[in-house]
């Protein structure tokens, strides 16, 4: 081989984030797991406190709404203590939560709706809370068209995407608890783009 | 799509903002937390999680094991059956001195019915990256039965030639030896010894009659060794010691002084147990320190040994392995080449032994590479001389060997279309015929370098790299790529190494003074 033209290099892709408090020392968690199953509260109180704040951050980029969002933040939580003897400490704290939060948002967005009569009225005030149209324009329309082609995203896909980029999970660690091998993950990744890129073709149209 | 769009695409999604959670979450998280925290976590695993895989074990073992006895019991007279009883150790004798050697199949069966604990079962393969695997009992596949005899017959023409008295061979075996040298070119001509008391090993001894280090004549020696030898300036390394493990094996290694004339009429001496090469590939570990030793007194290497820092950077399987497994992978280059050449990795991984001297888990291994020539229109293995199928001795814990492949593909081929297929035959512990396929297809290819696992990359920059040191090209954009993936693999000391290495190399020119390489 002799190497010379080095116009076509690809890039390396962005390193995936670290230290946003989603990863922690496997020793301490253990201990902290290990405390909380013996009944201590204090050490539920520290896991809530090391955690929420990026579960709640990936949870608002899945629903665009930060109302909802702690909302099911809230309901993460509640599934996360019945859950945690199920929990076998093979990937990390945060990996495990996420995908409960994961899993909470999906049962939400399917979950049929009650309806309630306009003309009933014991209804609740259903003022229109929605955006107004300065709103609208204010927000960040291009994050909410990629976060609208992510959530379009077939299941497999749109999970390894936003675990990676929204949850800031290692490939690794995707790997692991989608029980496939890390270069199976980034071959979802590729994927992915493309499919995310024919999204974001056809909104622009 | 591009690469700059699926940058641009990246950077976006990471991009996305970081909303901060509403005063009070944390509080209302906190006063949901049950009261009786402790009686729930309590509950470790509901039971009838418990209880359904170690039902679904059971009820495997249950089917596996009654279609053994049936295929068993098919397979032998009453008369047989009664007759049989374990094999002891002078009757292994009989039994290779009378038989046809491993040519007959109802032979075989006698010597693998005579193992008191043939396993049921096929040992799971883990999953590849690449592709399907493909694992057959010896006793269940008629393809793979058919292939057995092929290779028992094969075995057989060696063993008849090289065939001595057996009763030596096991009263040998106390102070048995597995002598082998790097033969790229022919298959190893040194057997495997035979481990006693057990029976399964006595039908390793069928097909390859061993012979102790003390009668290895000097002038064998000399010639197995010599081309290699020759090439390489090695050492034949001896291993001695218990081959299949049996028992409490003696230590694997120790020093053997010897006389025997090498290439070049060195006097030889036998050394420490580290293997130079497996299958016929270098692996020599002081390859990579000869180079780095050069380059950092401000010399070129002289001789690069590509195979040896292929293996050096390639290293062991990124993931510990429960058995032998066959790593195959596939990608572009790491710099830009032509547009359809891509790189394919083969790698050979043992488990690791974390006490005691390392066993051997396998023999008489035998792996073929072959790439598919509609899919093909050349390729060439990095750093040697390719040859397929070869075969090596034993392969003991603790090892891992990988061969690295330039192929050019031809144009148009459908992702489904096979490149590589890679096999690999050998015996295990208990001495029965295994085997191990992978298929590469042309999807299973990844897209881009940088999809491709770490090993990969390490692998074929470390290939590239030393390259550019023997064809001594232009190593500034293998320099930027391995510092790119030193910031991208910041805990791989390799990668470092690499790093630092390529660009210190960039910045020598051969100006005729060249250090040694080896």
């Amino acid at each position: 081989m002799r190497p010379t033209d080095v116009a076509k290099v690809a890039p390396f892709p962005a390193a995936a984030t670290e230290s946003d408090g989603t990863t922690e020392p496997w020793g301490e968690e253990r201990r902290l797991i290990a405390a909380i199953r013996d009944g201590d509260r204090s050490a539920a109180e520290e896991m809530v406190d090391r955690t929420y704040a990026a579960v709640f951050a990936s949870l608002c980029r899945l629903c665009g709404d930060s109302d909802l969002a702690a909302d099911l933040t809230q309901e993460t939580y509640q599934k996360a203590w019945a859950a945690l003897p199920r929990f076998d400490g093979r990937s990390q704290l945060f990996t495990w939560l996420y995908r409960i939060a994961y899993t909470t948002f999906l049962n939400h967005i399917r979950r049929p709706r009650k309806m309630t009569s306009l003309d009933d009225e014991a209804a609740p005030d259903l003022r229109d809370n929605a955006p107004t149209a300065e709103e609208v324009l204010e927000k960040d329309e291009e994050a909410e068209r990629l976060r609208a082609a992510v959530l379009q995203l077939p299941d497999d896909l749109q999970f390894t995407v936003t675990a990676h980029f929204w949850a800031g999970l290692a490939v690794k660690e995707i790997a692991g608890i989608e029980n496939i091998t890390p270069v199976a993950i980034r071959k979802r990744l590729h994927k992915a783009f493309t499919i995310l890129e024919s999204f974001l073709d056809e909104a622009l149209r | 799509m591009n690469s700059k769009r699926k940058a641009d695409l990246q950077r976006r999604l990471a991009m996305t903002s970081v909303p901060t959670p509403p005063a009070g979450l944390a509080d209302r998280i906190k006063n949901e937390i049950p009261a009786d925290l402790g009686r729930m976590t309590a509950i470790r695993r509901p039971a009838r999680w418990s209880g359904v895989p170690m039902r679904i074990a059971a009820s495997l073992i249950l089917v596996v094991s009654s279609l053994y006895l049936g295929i068993r019991l098919l397979s032998h007279t009453p008369s047989e059956i009664s007759a049989r009883r374990p094999a002891t150790i002078n009757e292994s004798s009989a039994l290779r001195k009378s038989s046809a050697i491993a040519s007959d199949e109802a032979q075989e069966q006698k010597a693998l019915a005579a193992s008191p604990e043939t396993p049921a079962g096929v040992a799971p393969t883990p999953p590849t990256q690449a592709a399907a695997a493909l694992e057959t009992p010896s006793a269940a596949e008629p393809a793979v039965r058919l292939a057995e005899s092929a290779l028992r017959r094969d075995l057989a023409t060696d063993a008849r030639k090289k065939e001595k008295d057996s009763d030596e061979a096991q009263n040998a075996a106390s102070d048995s030896a597995i002598a082998y040298a790097p033969a790229p070119a022919a298959p190893l001509a040194l057997s495997v010894a035979p481990a006693p008391p057990s029976p399964a090993p006595a039908a390793v001894a069928e097909t390859r009659i061993a012979r102790p280090a003390s009668q290895i004549s000097r002038e064998e020696a000399a010639a197995t060794a010599k081309v290699a030898a020759a090439e390489r300036g090695a050492v034949v390394d001896a291993v001695v010691g218990g081959v299949l493990g049996a028992g409490a094996p003696p230590a694997r290694t120790k020093n053997i002084t010897a006389n025997a004339p090498l290439a070049g009429g060195a006097s030889g001496v036998v050394t420490a147990s580290i293997a130079r090469s497996r299958f016929g590939i270098s692996t020599d570990p002081l390859a990579f320190a000869r180079v780095k030793e050069a380059i950092e007194r401000g010399q070129r290497p002289a001789d690069v040994n590509l195979e040896a820092l292929v293996n050096y950077f390639a290293g062991t399987a990124e993931e510990p392995v429960a058995e032998l497994t066959v790593n195959l992978e596939g990608s572009p280059a790491p710099v830009a080449f032509h547009e359809l050449t891509r790189l394919v990795r083969v790698s050979i991984d043992a488990p690791e032994a974390f006490a005691g001297p390392a066993k051997a888990i396998a023999t008489e291994a035998r792996l073929a590479v072959e790439f598919d020539p509609r899919a093909v229109a050349s390729q060439r293995l990095i750093g040697g001389e390719q040859v397929s199928p070869v075969t090596e001795a034993a392969l003991f814990e603790n090892t891992s060997v990988t061969a690295l492949y330039e192929v050019q593909l031809k144009p148009g081929l459908r992702k489904r279309q096979a490149v590589a297929t890679v096999q690999l035959r050998y015996r295990d512990a208990a001495g029965r015929e295994r085997m191990i396929a992978r298929v590469l297809g042309v999807g299973d290819f990844a897209q881009a370098w940088a999809d491709a696992s770490r090993r990969q990359r390490l692998t074929s920059l470390g290939a590239i790299w030393g390259e550019t040191l023997r064809y001594d090209t232009n190593g500034i954009d293998v320099a930027r790529r391995a510092e790119e993936l030193a910031k991208q693999e910041p805990r791989s000391s390799k990668a470092r190494e690499l790093a630092q290495l390529a660009t210190a190399s960039s910045r020598l020119r051969s100006s005729g003074s060249t250090g040694s390489g080896r």
